[in-house]
């Protein structure tokens, strides 16, 4: 079995990466002193992963959106009973999340963490639906449905992703429609699951109180090896324009909410990395919170505290957003975008983007102290591209001033841009 | 594991709990003020607190002490503002990475410290624009409360459930008291607060914080004694259940029932909730939701502080009086003893679960030692309550089922258009 040791050049950090016979490929990272075990079984199957083929069938099939989430529900009833009764046993925080990109199955534990082991890797490769408990999800997962369009925070901005994406998935809430479940059944579960559940599809990661050794000795005795179906999955072309420069939606909310995108054109593996770091500290160099932006924002009373931006991608979508509240979220574009044309036009200061990188260094330094995060690092690293947990925190160093002017206008641009609006009658 | 706790009185008035694991790579310190909360002030101390970060003698305004923080390998520096029964608490907080971890050597904790004490001991008087920008903020995040619908009806909720007592109020006060806020007011109320509240300081992390929590003592020696005020107050049930609803433009309903307690016994107390429906397999999650799909989410909790349960709920609006008779039933259940050892046995283990975790992170520990003082558990390690909670009987949780008392039922309806 192959073995690799990957450690944070900077800290001294360190996880061990196997790929195990079974095809399943395995993240362990021991953290001594801590008393929890954090573990995420996950597969490269998200919301997006609507098109597909392997090397059995001839051509690519669509399915109807959101039977990644579906599926998520599904795997937690076994056969004869739901997964949270068997965690039960163990005293394991057990949970499952679907994101754009990743359908992850988890547990957190202070004790019997090889028991919760078990149980994971067991009942994600079982799956069992019959069309009665199908039927009986499309109720629930409805339910979540209707419990998330009532979140105003949720709704700018996924209405935002839907005017600034024309074709790509992404433009679709994760858990679907109340319609496009409809579509679901039993049999389309099960190709599915066939599809993406396979484990050279799939990576463990567990980090905390936990043993190399014993994690490699379970994994031997539960996982069940499978032939590498040769997946493959497609995307639409997306081009770089927007459909709507604007959108808006009236739901009661106190002040007005507004999400502004910026699409970025999408990448790949490492440069994901680097197109990342460079995007959050031009987001801070030009609007976060120590920025001559935000100073003339908030004195203006534009914006409040619940300003903030964030960098946003996966596989085929790559958006930089700026949301909050304002009484003016027009004005506030309107801002944004003459900042940034000035930055152009004038350049950067090398002392504010050098204190930039160090307080993303701090924070980096900060997220190794937690083992949930630390679990969650490695998960995402590896489903971007089978990428070091630590390839951030070393590329930080890398990244010039330089880097930053060029890339300014695919990071920032206003003409791929689009706003979303939440506001009260 | 090698954790360290210590807790001294500075003043009468004044505590500081240090917790040290050298597992962690931060630092951490929450200074927390507490007042009863009184609807007078409660707008006052948090317009207070917020703007005392922003007038700093050196760093003022946000756009400086951010620099200031960012400089310090994006340290963090603020204030919040919550309730925790029957008080106000004002927490200033401040973290930063180990020094170990700066790259050129710099003294990060103790230079984040000395400008937090600065804020809150010797602030400049409070800037006209931010005073009015920060009142503005304050008046929007009360209005915003809607946004969340969740808690919006559990703050609704607790106006019924607690009416008459200082828990029943929000620690923001309402839109009218911040509109009414004046410079002057919201000076004497910060004076007030550095003069008269009780202060519960920790620090956390990963250790080498000595000349940092030196700071921290003197000054709040300096400040000299002040009174204490108890957090646990609890409520008196109604004679009669209340019944009250709201209504708002939204899919689904939103149910809040709060019981009232006389059961002092805070395990049992605590574990029935959890048997009830505060874990996925409890009665609750497996009866109310995934058997008969009455509702989205269910869960119980205990307010501990006031001797009340709460149960908040997401339901189709079809299902509201189905789910009301289940929930009931569940409790009915138990009341019955009609739970196996099992789930009895299972509850606790993840109970134990949640509190073990608690030592992985310096927040919750420093979290975790506050509240327990706040309960009057000083110093109980998690450890120390989950062995507590351990040897809680069967009997135990009958009686603590059998011993609460329906108080408030509260719905926040769906509608088609505006209230």
């Amino acid at each position: 079995m192959q073995e690799e040791i990957i450690t944070n050049k900077i800290t001294g950090d360190s996880y061990k990466k196997f790929h195990h016979p079974s095809g399943l490929d395995v993240l362990v990272w021991e953290m001594p002193g801590f008393s929890t075990t954090s573990a995420l079984f996950a597969t490269k199957y998200g919301s997006i992963n609507t098109r597909f083929k392997t090397k059995n069938d001839a051509d690519f099939i669509d399915v109807p959106d959101g039977i990644a989430h579906f599926l998520e529900h599904k795997l937690f009833e076994n056969e004869d009973c739901d997964v949270f009764e068997l965690y039960a046993k163990t005293g394991a925080n057990a949970n499952a999340y679907t994101t754009f990109d990743h359908t992850a199955y988890l547990f957190d534990c202070s004790e019997n963490y090889a028991d919760s082991l078990r149980i994971l890797l067991d009942f994600v490769q079982k799956p069992y639906f019959t069309q009665a408990t199908v039927d009986k999800e499309q109720g629930i997962i409805g339910q979540e449905i209707k419990m998330c369009e009532d979140s105003p925070q949720r709704q700018v901005l996924f209405n935002l992703l839907k005017t600034l994406y024309k074709k790509h998935p992404v433009r679709i809430d994760i858990a679907g429609t109340v319609e496009s479940i409809a579509k679901i059944d039993a049999d389309l579960l099960y190709r599915c699951y066939r599809t993406f559940y396979n484990l050279h599809n799939m990576v463990l990661v567990i980090a905390g109180s936990c043993d190399a050794d014993e994690v490699i000795k379970i994994c031997d005795e539960v996982l069940i090896p499978v032939e590498d179906i040769g997946l493959e999955t497609d995307f639409p072309v997306e081009p770089m324009e927007v459909s709507e420069k604007y959108i808006e939606q009236i739901m009661p909310v106190g002040l007005t909410l507004f999400e502004i995108g910026f699409k970025v054109p999408a990448c790949k593996g490492e440069e994901i990395v680097k197109t990342e770091l460079e995007s959050a500290i031009l987001l801070q160099l030009i609007m976060g919170s120590g920025s001559p932006l935000y100073k003339e924002l908030f004195d203006e009373g534009l914006i409040n505290s619940q300003f903030s931006s964030e960098v946003f991608f996966g596989e085929g979508f790559f958006t930089n957003l700026v949301g909050g509240e304002s009484s003016d979220p027009l004005e506030v574009q309107r801002r944004i975008y003459r900042e940034i044309e000035r930055y152009k036009a004038e350049g950067f200061d090398e002392k504010k983007f050098k204190i930039i990188k160090n307080s993303m260094y701090g924070s980096m330094i900060k997220n190794l102290e937690n083992v949930e995060s630390c679990a969650s690092t490695m998960l995402s690293a590896y489903i971007l591209g089978d990428l070091s947990a630590f390839a951030p925190i070393e590329t930080l160093s890398q990244v010039t001033l330089e880097d930053l002017q060029n890339d300014l206008d695919k990071l920032l641009n206003i003409d791929s841009s689009a706003i979303s609006v939440v506001k009260a009658k | 594991m090698s954790i360290k706790v210590t807790r001294e009185e500075i003043a009468k008035g004044a505590g500081l709990t240090c917790i040290t694991d050298e597992k962690f790579k931060t630092n951490s310190a929450v200074i927390r003020f507490v007042l009863p909360l009184d609807e007078r002030y409660a707008s006052a101390n948090a317009l207070a607190a917020q703007l005392l970060i922003l007038s700093h003698k050196k760093y003022t305004g946000l756009t400086a002490i951010t620099d200031f923080t960012n400089k310090l390998y994006g340290a963090s520096i603020g204030a919040s503002n919550f309730k925790v029964g029957d008080n106000q608490v004002i927490a200033f907080t401040a973290n930063a990475i180990r020094d170990e971890y700066a790259l050129d050597g710099e003294k990060l904790f103790y230079e984040l410290i000395k400008v937090l004490l600065e804020c809150i001991f010797e602030p400049l008087e409070f800037d006209d624009k931010y005073f009015d920008l920060k009142k503005r903020e304050l008046i929007d995040s009360i209005e915003s409360e809607i946004n969340e619908k969740r808690s919006y009806a559990i703050s609704n909720a607790n106006k019924y459930a607690f009416k008459d007592e200082p828990y029943s109020l929000s620690p923001n006060g309402t839109k009218q008291s911040a509109e009414a806020l004046t410079k002057k007011q919201v000076t004497e109320v910060y004076k007030n607060l550095l003069q008269n509240a009780s202060v519960e300081a920790s620090l956390s992390g990963g250790g080498d914080f000595e000349s940092a929590k030196s700071l921290i003592v003197d000054a709040l020696k300096r400040r000299g004694e002040a009174p204490t005020y108890p957090f646990v107050s609890l409520s008196p049930a109604k004679a009669e259940v209340v019944k009250a609803e709201d209504s708002c433009e939204m899919n689904q309903l939103k149910m809040v029932m709060l019981f009232k307690t006389d059961y002092k016994n805070d395990s049992a107390n605590g574990l029935f909730a959890a048997l009830l429906g505060g874990t996925p397999f409890s009665k609750l999650f497996m009866n109310v939701r995934e058997k008969l799909s009455l509702c989205y989410y269910c869960v119980s909790r205990m307010i501990y502080e006031k001797g009340a349960m709460m149960i908040d709920s997401g339901i189709d609006s079809g299902n509201l009086t189905a789910a009301y008779d289940e929930i009931l039933n569940q409790i009915e259940e138990i009341k019955k003893g009609n739970f196996t050892d099992d789930e009895l046995y299972n509850t606790k283990l993840a109970m134990r679960g949640s509190m073990k975790t608690v030592y992985d992170s310096a927040s919750e520990l420093a979290a975790w030692y506050f509240t327990r003082h706040a309960r009057g558990k000083t110093n109980q390690s998690p450890d120390e309550a989950q062995e507590e909670m351990f040897a809680v009987t069967r009997d135990q949780i009958i009686e603590a089922a059998k011993s609460i008392k329906l108080d408030t039922v509260y719905t926040l309806k769906t509608s088609g258009g505006d209230k």
